[in-house]
């Protein structure tokens, strides 16, 4: 908790200097390159994450977007609300990722929207681990399917 | 034809005295043998060279901390400890989950995504540490903090070693 301490205090100190002079503007990125800069880091350039740390987004995303709470949960979950990109840029993002998650032929897809992205991000999801089991459950014959 | 089969007779025979097959086969071995040395110091005089010779299109110290790659490295340069640039050192495994920025290669002036992958399961290294921490977020953005010990994605547990830098390519 100590170390906890200390590096919140060694963050905050690093805040200051947080000028970001260089760095692209989201706005003129493609979509997946705005992946690579703030999400491959922890869910790795295929998406297969970590087992037991980041979840596999591979051939389940995609039947995830498709069902009302899976929906709200891909624009709830902390690693989307938390990205530092507007809420148009994030739709971009998690519209691409839908898709290139697949699996592919789960139906059509309605793209969200900035403004859809923007209300979802600002009710972050608290119970990660427990929504996503129930959306596995649900989505499980699919899987097994493919 | 009586003739040409007593010469041959007389040269095998004479040549079955003189050469011992045995022998024949160990100076075979011996000559493929000193053929395969002088293979050996090539191997060696390469990994007398220094860590990562900048790549084609780079300029720098490889490390040193003002090594562009470098641009928000925090931690402990895997080039001096006996890894390179974008290797770890022997006996350690890289992170697979890094924290990735971008960089300016100043030979270029283009922007380039930056992995930089932890290397862990060996105490920490302790030579060459560097502290750029352009565009570094607080610990409570996690996903862009460099304060973070990302040993943390190891089979080996959260002992940080150093850390690499590897270019994924230009951004944008």
């Amino acid at each position: 908790m100590k170390r906890v301490a200390a590096a919140l205090a060694i963050g905050a100190i690093g805040l200051v200097g947080l000028t970001a002079n260089n760095a692209p503007d989201p706005e003129k990125l493609s979509p997946r390159m705005n992946y690579v800069l703030h999400c491959q880091g922890c869910h790795l350039p295929d998406g297969s994450g970590m087992k037991g740390k980041v979840p596999d987004m591979r051939g389940e995303l995609g039947l995830f977007a498709r069902l009302p709470e899976g929906r709200d949960y891909i624009g709830r979950v902390p690693g989307a609300a938390n990205a530092h990109l507007s809420d148009a840029q994030l739709a971009r993002v998690l519209n691409w990722l839908v898709l290139e998650m697949g699996p592919a032929g789960a139906g059509p897809f309605k793209p969200y929207s900035a403004e859809e992205v923007g209300m979802l991000r600002r009710d972050r999801l608290q119970k990660v681990r427990a929504i996503r089991e129930s959306l596995l459950a649900q989505t499980r014959p699919a899987r097994r399917t493919r | 034809m009586n003739r040409m089969d007593r010469v041959a007779e007389y040269l095998a025979r004479g040549a079955a005295r003189r050469l011992s097959r045995r022998g024949f086969i160990g100076r075979l071995g011996a000559a493929m043998m000193l053929g395969a040395v002088p293979l050996l110091p090539v191997a060696r005089s390469i990994a007398a060279t220094p860590p990562t010779p900048p790549q084609p299109g780079e300029k720098g110290d490889p490390t040193s901390c003002d090594y562009w790659r470098y641009c928000a490295i925090d931690g402990f340069l895997c080039s001096c400890c006996g890894g390179s640039a974008s290797s770890c050192p022997p006996g350690t495994e890289p992170s697979p989950i890094t924290w990735i920025g971008t960089c300016r290669n100043p030979v270029d002036n283009k922007d380039y995504v930056i992995s930089y992958n932890d290397c862990c399961g060996k105490s920490a290294c302790g030579r060459c540490e560097c502290t750029r921490n352009e565009r570094d977020m607080p610990v409570y953005q996690p996903s862009a903090a460099n304060d973070l010990d990302w040993c943390l994605g190891t089979q080996s547990g959260v002992v940080y070693n150093c850390s690499t830098a590897v270019v994924l390519g230009p951004s944008g």
